[in-house]
């Protein structure tokens, strides 16, 4: 059972890298006692038995759902292109990324 | 005499058959409302009046030509506002987030692709919206703005989503009808996503029957969302005899703000016995599980979905993303981090098989379940942020339905203290016309869903 003290800032600015979040000290500071407080609102879930319970991830009831193979309309490049804030040459800028210097 | 932009689909559309009003009439009495009333309440984020009376006088000069042409247009000229995280070609869609502001959708999602014969106002939440029946109150979220809407009469209905009692929550605390179908009954091609294995779109109404007609109009397989299901929407009855409803202890033994909440379901259930409907026990989870696993599972998914938020191909930079959001992801990071995943994420999903086979058993025994919608009275504006978790707490009675993908009515069936009490109908998969009909006979036999804001009567 995890003990859900406090975090450290450490862990706190590892776990925002992973969804590539900037986080402001005050957030940090926030963060580090408030995902502690909200793993302990999860623990009732230890008090139930899951012993040869299997998961579920999707209520619909479906499995192996194809579409056709048919050809279908898609954005043109104008379209794909009209919300990209940085453009280059006809195509949707990014950041390097394996430019890590 | 009944204002035309108080009037429910049905009696609209009676109405536009029988040439006794048009199209632009309705939409013209809609947007004066909202000219007189949205300046106090603020449901609305964008108001298209415009292309809505373009798009009404075009529909009546198709009902003019064909006054049967309903058969094949269910929502020809009918106004409707619609929650703002519908993606709409050519009109900006922000889900009220910052994150997306300036975002010009290239392509229509496919529930306002399916309503285009409706005439759409669009609503939302980017400004704090007020509850009609108290100005110093929330409407409820997150389709808050939807519910608004409706129980104001800014339009004939409204289109919302529900996660986790985003549809159920304002309706309930707003008076009004709201529906969240069953998982995949309807697509989710074009919503934004927030908790993908949960989403559902669906219609915040004035009454029963109109949520099922517009359910008609928009449920259905949908080649661009491969979780929508095929499967007919069954035709509402007129009866509960016989019905077997389920009630849950633990649905009634959570805590109330006041018991009168709790006994205004209990009659409310008297009324369906009265109807010739049967009470039945049946056993299901505490909801505080189903907040547990909806806490994991939501936070998880909306990590994952918000990844697509990069700044790179549309809308804002990361760092645009609000306090909310970045909670939410920061939980969701490290319940699906190396390490805590088998101890949060999967484990939550077991409980979810938990709470998916509580509820076929329970409907081994009855054919619907009722319980409170809501265990508390609307709250005051700013009061949300005292928990981590209090959007769960009080959702608390809809995250079961949620979790197990079943469809969910909220029907208003009571008051207290002069705000409206919401009660719950869910049903088994498939099983929308079941809580329909239910509903539908409440309403015939009480008039709770007919009352009005009173305090917004005498605004200008």
């Amino acid at each position: 059972m995890p003990s859900h003290k406090k975090m450290s800032a450490e862990e706190i600015v590892h776990i925002a890298g992973l969804v590539k979040l900037q986080l402001t000290p005050q957030e940090v500071d926030k963060f580090s006692e408030l995902i502690p407080q909200t793993l302990a609102t999860i623990d009732v879930l230890q008090e139930l038995d899951t012993i040869g319970v299997e998961p579920t991830s999707n209520v619909a009831g479906l499995a192996d759902v194809y579409r056709d193979g048919t050809q279908s309309t898609t954005l043109s490049q104008a379209e794909a292109l009209a919300n990209a804030p940085d453009r280059l040459k006809g195509l949707i800028a990014t950041k390097g990324v394996f430019d890590r210097s | 005499m009944t204002k035309l932009n108080e009037l429910t689909v049905k009696e609209s559309i009676e109405g536009l058959k029988a040439q006794a009003f048009t199209s632009v009439e309705l939409v013209q009495a809609c947007l004066a409302e909202i000219a007189r009333l949205d300046g106090y309440i603020k449901a609305y984020i964008k108001v298209l009046a415009e292309e809505a009376l373009a798009a009404a006088q075009a529909a009546d000069e198709q009902i003019r030509a064909d006054p049967e042409i309903f058969n094949q247009k269910p929502l020809l000229g009918i106004p409707y506002a619609c929650k703002d995280n519908y993606s709409t070609k050519g009109i900006e869609t922000t889900a009220a987030a910052n994150i997306l502001r300036g975002y010009i959708p290239p392509y229509e999602s496919t529930v306002t692709e399916k309503l285009k014969h409706g005439v759409s106002t669009d609503a939302s939440d980017f400004f704090v919206t007020r509850n009609p029946w108290d100005l110093s109150k929330v409407p409820g979220g997150s389709s808050g703005g939807s519910a608004a809407a409706v129980a104001s009469h800014m339009c004939t209905f409204a289109m919302g989503s529900d996660t986790g009692g985003s549809i159920r929550c304002p309706a309930s605390w707003c008076g009004i009808t709201g529906l969240k179908p069953m998982y995949g009954r309807v697509s989710r091609y074009g919503l934004i996503s927030m908790a993908s294995s949960t989403d559902c779109p669906g219609p915040l109404t004035k009454t029963a029957w109109d949520a099922h007609y517009v359910l008609q109009v928009i449920a259905g397989k949908d080649s661009k969302d491969a979780t929508s299901s095929n499967g007919d929407v069954k035709a509402l009855t007129n009866s509960v005899a016989g019905l077997r409803i389920g009630v849950p202890k633990s649905y009634f033994a959570v805590d109330f703000e006041t018991p009168a909440i709790k006994q205004t379901i209990l009659d409310a259930l008297k009324t369906f016995e009265k109807a010739g409907a049967t009470l039945v026990n049946v056993d299901l989870l505490p909801p505080k599980y189903a907040v547990a696993v909806y806490t994991v599972i939501q936070r998880s998914e909306v990590s994952s979905n918000l990844a697509r938020f990069d700044g790179i191909r549309f809308g804002q930079s990361r760092n645009a993303f609000g306090y909310e959001a970045r909670r939410r992801m920061m939980l969701g990071a490290y319940t699906l981090s190396a390490g805590y995943y088998d101890e949060y994420y999967t484990k939550a999903q077991k409980v979810r098989t938990l709470i998916v086979e509580g509820f076929k058993k329970a409907f081994s025994a009855a054919d619907i379940i009722v319980g409170p919608t809501m265990p508390n009275l609307p709250v005051p504006i700013g009061m949300l942020d005292s928990s981590p978790i209090f959007g769960e707490l009080t959702d608390m009675m809809q995250l079961p339905g949620s979790m197990a993908g079943l469809p969910v009515v909220s029907i208003p069936c009571g008051f207290v203290s002069g705000f409206p009490i919401g009660m719950q109908l869910i049903g088994p998969h498939f099983g929308e016309a079941g809580i329909l009909s239910a509903a539908k006979v409440f309403q015939d036999t009480t008039n709770f869903h007919l009352q009005m804001p009173s305090g917004i009567k005498e605004l200008t």
